[in-house]
């Protein structure tokens, strides 16, 4: 059992600095240094030449990749380009932004999406199924900014209940940021769920086809027994790999809906760093991007180990 | 032809009190698009306390929706279209949803025909059971100590240990006994077996056969059995009923019927059995004559293949050894050691032995999609070119591939669903380029029409899809075959004529066979020599007569034993056996130590030495021949007439 969860992890940190290492590789290649992107483009040449060397953009990109590494590792992740504060901190409030946004889609919309395709799977073909299924493939078709849109138009112009952007900016507190976290997280939700439901709605059945649970009927147990006991655990298995998925894009590419509400996460300060080529800040957020999809696998691995005992107890350990 | 009312056992009583089951012209149907389909028509029969219902026929007769109607159950889709059904009194359509738990709980249970399905994977066995335990329902210590007894009861080693355990970790035969017990818990009046021992090994099955006519007699329950096996049938059941196409074409009592078959359809089904007593492969059943309702009584002939004059070697194999560890496991050998014995032209060569016995690996490495760890596989030179063959398919040159075709155990899951016949034939014509090949060639070779062609193999009945897979393999002009199982999941009515195909396809091309297969009697019936396999490793090989004479090794002698066939003495005691294998081949000595009725203390330590009991039969045994020679003198051809 110590040996998965330690190759687990071993293959998920190599993962991590894989995906660093082309990280930092793809942004050397953009076009165009960080030198002159700071000095602008009436800048005299040897001024350039001096701000590469204080930058340290002459030495090789392995030296550079190290020093980098080493100094991420120690939480200094160089300074921004463009306000030339810490691009820890400033990621690091983004990210916390996010991940409250992130945390309320997840809680919610992951619990809705089990719950509403169980339901499905459990009334295959019937009107509970249908309705919910058509709703899903709506909320799958439907491209996010176009449900936030709708949601903007529902929630805060006819009935404004809630605020249709965020004035808040980046540093604003958790207790600012609130109110208008609803409205984001009910977009992203419609899209998440869409996919957990169809793929919960598939395994339910698939498992409702097995021998073990006409078995269970037939032993003539309880429908919530056989639904929780017998069909839940095996048809969670697949669907946690899709939550796993769903997750960690949450995290990492809610640019759309963060921009079109001005959030104040991690999406926008992508697109802002993108435009200002702020690239000490893009590499970061990419990385940690590829971190939390990692993680999030990772979780999904762990969650599937504690619900398949034929993980636990694999056969030949008799 | 149809009888009009037929009761389980003949017999005309007063007393409705005493039928557990009562089955009053039940129809079951299910509807496809606008068409209905019946799956079951006026089915009428009784079944009095404390006796046993055989439920017998092919597949699509309609036994299985049967079996499940008994417990309230239908398909999705299907319906009742006519008539009633009643067990233990109640009427089990009828039963609103409620009353219907109840009923399950209390009066009828179901072992499943493959428990390793049918058991919940993410449960331990303790909660499966405890499920069934109504009485004790919130006591806990109560259902563990019932729990426990239940898995003593169906005789599963280390009951108190299995209770935390889950499923996977139990070997098929184990995981039947769990199923049994899950049944039992409840405390059943009727309990419904579907198939129990069809995916089982023979000594298995023999145990486990043996385990529920005990738990029958002391626990006085009334049973249904579902099987396809008249042997199984004849040996279990006091009655039973012979389905053909949803409707009961003969009942009675078990003896009385399988001995003195009335019905066209119930002859031929006894015809068509192989048998291990009579040599040859049986006669095949018209189905269209007894479809037209004629009288038609099955030729008794069964047709003697000769073995192949002169020994033309096709395929060698020596000293193949298989290895699935990734490391030295301590007191554990390689999966498949030493293996030699070669398959000449025009010959059946039989791989037998129990799952887990190698048969498969062997045949993979042959094909080349299984590593090999030693050894050599030599292929004769047929006309394309010989030569030894590398390890691995992909390193083997275009002839030697063409050379060694295969055909698969289901025919159904290895013909691509979407291409029709043509194309699956034609690929290896193209492939190989192989000359005076043409698809209704090979077809005709197959005995099917060429129209058939344009078919998919969904349009096909299981039989002529083998023969599409026959065809297929046929087609491309090989000097060898291997045959995995492929007549194992046929119909017996079907399995005479694809076995006759095989006879003549290997005469009439000189095609080497190796046929592999856990079925003795389809070994009689079609296999020149055989090569006994015990986990991996040969223990006896010889001509066909000579494995079923009366000089055997032990371990053949107990798979001989553990054949039950129609017209056995089914009372004479069985000798307690082990019948569990060893996970895996112990690394020194025989490998049959440790279930061996002559193990003596050399085996466990020293390899066996080969005993030459003639020029072709060779068994690997530290016993003498004195000992080695059996009392099944019995099974010696000829003595019986069937």
């Amino acid at each position: 059992m110590l040996t998965f969860f330690a190759k687990r992890i071993g293959w998920s940190v190599f993962t991590v600095l894989l995906a660093t290492v082309l990280v930092f590789s793809a942004i050397q290649s953009l076009p165009g240094d960080a030198a002159s992107q700071i000095l602008g483009q009436n800048a005299t040449p040897s001024a350039v030449a001096t701000m590469r060397q204080q930058l340290g953009l002459d030495d090789p990109p392995v030296s550079r990749f190290v020093s980098w590494l080493g100094n991420a590792l120690q939480g200094n992740f160089g300074n921004s380009l463009v306000s030339g504060g810490s691009v820890g901190a400033e990621v690091g409030s983004a990210l916390v932004n996010t991940s409250l946004l992130a945390g309320i889609t997840i809680v919610i919309g992951v619990l809705l999406s089990l719950v509403l395709g169980l339901v499905a799977g459990l009334t295959r073909d019937r009107w509970p199924d249908i309705s919910i299924s058509t709703l899903a493939l709506v909320g799958m078709s439907v491209p996010e900014f176009v449900v936030a849109t709708v949601l903007v138009l529902l929630f805060s112009i006819y009935i404004p209940l809630f605020p249709a952007v965020v004035i808040a900016g980046q540093n604003a507190s958790v207790a600012e940021i609130l109110p208008s976290v609803w409205l984001p997280a009910g977009a992203l939700i419609c899209v998440l769920a869409a996919y957990i439901i169809r793929m919960m709605r598939t395994s339910v059945i698939d498992v409702m086809d097995s021998e073990f649970v006409r078995t269970a009927i037939l032993k003539g147990n309880s429908t919530p027994r056989i639904v929780f006991k017998h069909i839940l655990p095996s048809a969670m298995l697949p669907t946690l790999n899709v939550i796993a998925m769903n997750v960690a894009w949450l995290i990492g590419g809610v640019v759309v809906v963060e921009s079109i509400f001005n959030y104040p996460g991690i999406g926008t300060l992508m697109i802002r760093s993108v435009q200002t080529r702020d690239l000490p800040a893009i590499l970061l957020i990419t990385v940690m991007s590829a971190l939390t999809y990692v993680v999030c696998n990772l979780l999904a691995d762990f969650a599937a180990f504690l619900l398949n005992p034929r993980l636990r107890y694999p056969r030949s350990a008799k | 032809m149809t009888p009009e009312t037929i009761t389980s056992n003949g017999r005309r009583r007063a007393d409705e009190d005493i039928d557990v089951v009562q089955l009053r012209n039940l129809g079951i149907s299910y509807r496809t698009g606008k068409r209905e389909v019946a799956v079951l028509k006026g089915i009428t029969l009784t079944l009095e306390k404390g006796r046993i219902l055989g439920l017998v026929g092919e597949s699509g007769s309609g036994k299985s929706t049967l079996a499940s109607a008994l417990l309230g159950s239908l398909r999705t889709g299907s319906f009742v279209s006519t008539g009633t059904a009643s067990v233990s009194g109640q009427d089990v359509f009828a039963l609103r949803a409620k009353e219907l738990r109840r009923f399950r709980i209390s009066e009828v249970a179901m072992v499943p025909q493959n428990a390793g399905s049918a058991l919940t994977p993410t449960m331990k066995i303790h909660e499966q059971i405890a499920e069934a335990l109504h009485s004790l329902k919130g006591n806990k210590t109560a259902q563990r100590s019932r729990a426990e007894e239940l898995l003593r009861l169906v005789r599963l080693p280390n009951p108190a240990q299995a209770l935390d355990r889950y499923p996977h970790q139990f070997s098929g035969g184990q995981q039947q006994r769990i199923g049994i017990a899950v049944a039992l818990a409840a405390n059943p009046t009727l309990l419904v077996l579907d198939e129990p021992t069809t995916g089982l090994d023979v000594v298995t099955q023999a145990a486990i056969l043996d385990l529920l006519s005990g738990l029958q007699g002391s626990l006085g329950m009334s049973m249904v059995m579902v099987s396809h096996d008249l042997g199984v049938i004849e040996k279990m059941c006091t009655d039973v009923a012979v389905l053909r196409r949803g409707e009961i074409v003969e009942a009675g009592a078990t003896r009385e019927v399988l001995a003195n078959p009335k019905h066209p359809y119930t002859r031929g089904l006894v015809a068509s059995v192989p048998r291990i007593d009579v040599p040859g492969i049986p006669p095949s059943m018209d189905q269209d004559a007894i479809d037209a309702g004629e009288d038609w009584v099955p030729d008794q002939e069964v047709y003697r293949r000769i073995a192949p004059q002169g020994a033309v070697p096709v395929l060698s194999v020596e000293s193949l050894s298989i290895d699935y560890r990734r490391k030295h496991i301590p007191g554990t050998g390689a999966t498949v050691q030493d293996v030699s014995f070669t398959v000449n032209a025009g010959e059946v060569v039989a791989l037998v032995g129990e799952s887990g016995s190698g048969k498969s690996s062997i045949a993979n490495a042959i094909a080349g999609l299984q590593k090999t760890a030693g050894g050599r596989i030599t292929l004769a030179d047929g006309g394309a070119g010989g030569g030894e063959l590398a390890k691995t398919v992909t390193g083997r040159p275009k002839n030697l591939r063409q050379a060694i075709q295969l055909i698969f155990q289901n025919a159904d899951t290895s013909l691509n669903p979407r291409q029709s016949v043509h194309t699956a034939i034609q690929r290896p014509i193209n492939l190989f380029s192989v000359k005076n090949a043409s698809v209704p060639q090979a077809l005709a070779d197959v005995d099917l029409p060429a129209s058939y062609a344009q078919r998919l193999p969904g349009q096909l009945s299981g039989g002529q899809r083998q023969r599409v897979g026959i065809a297929r393999a046929v087609a491309a002009a090989p000097s060898l075959v291997l045959a995995d199982e492929v007549v194992s999941a046929l119909d017996v009515s079907v399995q005479s004529s694809i076995l006759r195909l095989m006879d003549e396809l290997s005469r009439e091309k000189s095609l080497g066979f190796l046929f592999i297969t856990h079925d003795l009697a389809v070994v009689r019936a079609i296999a020149d020599r055989v090569v006994v396999l015990y986990l991996g490793r040969v223990v006896e090989e010889g001509t066909v007569e000579e494995i079923f004479a009366s000089i055997s090794h032990p371990y053949s002698r107990l798979l001989l034993d553990s054949v039950i066939e129609l017209g056995d003495d089914h009372d004479a005691k069985r000798k307690a056996v082990k019948d569990e294998i060893p996970a895996a081949p112990p690394e020194v000595g025989c490998p049959f130590a440790s279930r061996c009725p002559l193990v003596r203390d050399v085996c466990h330590t020293v390899a066996p030495p080969t005993i030459a009991v003639s020029a072709t039969h060779n068994i690997k045994c530290h016993a003498d021949v004195a000992e080695l020679t059996g009392v099944s003198a019995e099974v010696l051809e000829g003595t019986r007439t069937c």
